[in-house]
């Protein structure tokens, strides 16, 4: 009764304002925490994208270091089938090596044995000059 | 005709006392040897090359002949070899007994199936006439042996068993391993005829050393395909001051290069022997019994330099 009394002259009862208020205040703070959600929510959305950004960075270096190390890797290869390939020509080599140090000890031994075969068989007397050929005196 | 021998035994040597009692030890150890041979029931024949002999002094064949018991003379041919061959024939004119060039012509001659080149000094044990009479050996295989030496001033007079085979009475050695089972070499190369000759006998392209000849071939051998075994049993050898392994330590640099020449690159080179190896077209005469002669001849001796026959393992050998 009293409330529709208050309520013709645009008025209300002390209680009821007191509620209101206090539901307007409940409001106020339950928008402001929203607010405050929304707004971490909009940080947090930020940094994700940020770090999404660094993991996309990582990721586009990591696939350059791969491709990187594919070309290491094939280069090493090459390398080491280039090393197998010197190691064959080297002891090829050392082969072909020892053969001509055999065969110049053949020679040489051969021409040790001339010599002296050549000395054995032709005698210079004393005082020959060295324009004249030798007089074999052991003729084999 | 009488079929081959099961075992041709290729040794060289000559009347000089090499070593202070090189004639007696010789007679003693063919004798050993043969009799061993004799209870295996395997037939052998015994090439003895005299390689140049000493002048004025009696051949070592004819001493032999005299000197081993009448059941084991004919089994024994000997060839005296020309004593212009050494000089004919040697690159080193320092080196004194071309001894592969000798093994050579025993192996060209011998008749047996299997041809066992071995030194005058070397005693077959007891197991070894077991593995050579066990029908085991295979053509194409090089068979190889460990040597036992013997302590130095050992009494070796009288030859036993209980004696060879004491191991109080051995000096240790490295034993032979694969591939090539090298290592004293020249005591005990053990190879069928037929190979033996495809493979035209040990190195006489390279005429200038006695060491390392007989690794040689174990090179060749293997490039060539034949395979190298280890028969297992050992020889033995009884040490004296003119075995390599004794006097190698105690020569002078002069003395070892006249003896056995310079080390050289025996395990990296081969050869590949002329056709006429082994002394083919020396005139043979015979002497007497058993005893012949290889005359001198130049159409005999290989050339002093044949480059193009030196070559690598695994080379195409020139064609004749």
């Amino acid at each position: 009764m009293v409330s529709g009394l208050l309520g013709l002259f645009g008025l209300a009862r002390a209680a009821h304002l007191h509620a209101a208020t206090e539901r307007v205040n409940t409001l106020k703070a339950q928008v402001a925490d929203a607010r405050q959600r929304n707004e971490a929510a909009r940080r947090d959305a930020t940094h994700r994208k940020k770090q999404a950004a660094e993991a996309n960075d990582r990721v586009a270096a990591a696939a350059q270091d791969v491709e990187r190390w594919k070309g290491k890797v094939a280069a090493f290869r090459d390398k080491r089938e280039r090393l197998k390939q010197a190691e064959q020509v080297i002891a090829l080599t050392r082969g072909h090596l020892l053969t001509m140090e055999t065969k110049l000890d053949v020679l040489e031994g051969a021409i040790t044995v001339l010599d002296r075969r050549t000395r054995n068989s032709v005698d210079y007397p004393a005082g020959t000059s060295t324009g004249k050929a030798p007089a074999p005196t052991k003729p084999s | 005709m009488s079929a081959p021998p099961f075992l041709s035994l290729v040794l060289t040597g000559r009347n000089d006392d090499y070593g202070g009692s090189f004639v007696s030890r010789f007679f003693r150890v063919l004798a050993f040897n043969l009799e061993l041979l004799a209870e295996r029931q395997l037939s052998t024949e015994v090439v003895l090359v005299e390689w140049c002999p000493t002048p004025g002094r009696p051949l070592l064949g004819e001493r032999l002949r005299d000197a081993l018991p009448a059941r084991f003379r004919e089994l024994v041919t000997t060839y005296v070899v020309d004593n212009r061959y050494q000089d004919a024939m040697s690159l080193n004119p320092q080196l004194e007994y071309l001894e592969f060039v000798a093994k050579n012509v025993g192996i060209r001659r011998a008749t047996g199936q299997y041809l066992l080149t071995t030194n005058t000094d070397l005693i077959l044990s007891a197991a070894m006439g077991r593995a050579l009479a066990s029908g085991t050996l295979q053509p194409r295989c090089v068979y190889r042996a460990n040597r036992i030496d013997l302590k130095l001033g050992i009494d070796d007079s009288t030859l036993h068993h209980e004696l060879l085979d004491n191991p109080d009475n051995h000096v240790p050695r490295r034993p032979i391993a694969p591939p090539l089972y090298a290592g004293a070499a020249g005591d005990f190369t053990l190879l069928d005829r037929e190979t033996f000759h495809q493979l035209r006998g040990f190195n006489e392209i390279y005429r200038m050393v006695r060491i390392g000849v007989d690794h040689n071939f174990l090179v060749k051998a293997q490039s060539s395909g034949v395979a190298i075994a280890d028969i297992g049993p050992p020889i033995y050898h009884v040490a004296h001051l003119a075995s390599y392994q004794t006097s190698k330590h105690i020569a002078s640099r002069d003395q070892a290069h006249r003896r056995w020449g310079r080390v050289w690159h025996n395990h990296d080179v081969i050869y590949d022997n002329r056709e006429d190896w082994g002394l083919r077209d020396a005139p043979v005469e015979r002497l007497s019994d058993g005893i012949w002669k290889l005359g001198f001849d130049w159409k005999a001796v290989p050339p002093l330099v044949d480059l193009h026959r030196i070559v690598l393992p695994g080379m195409t050998p020139p064609s004749e």
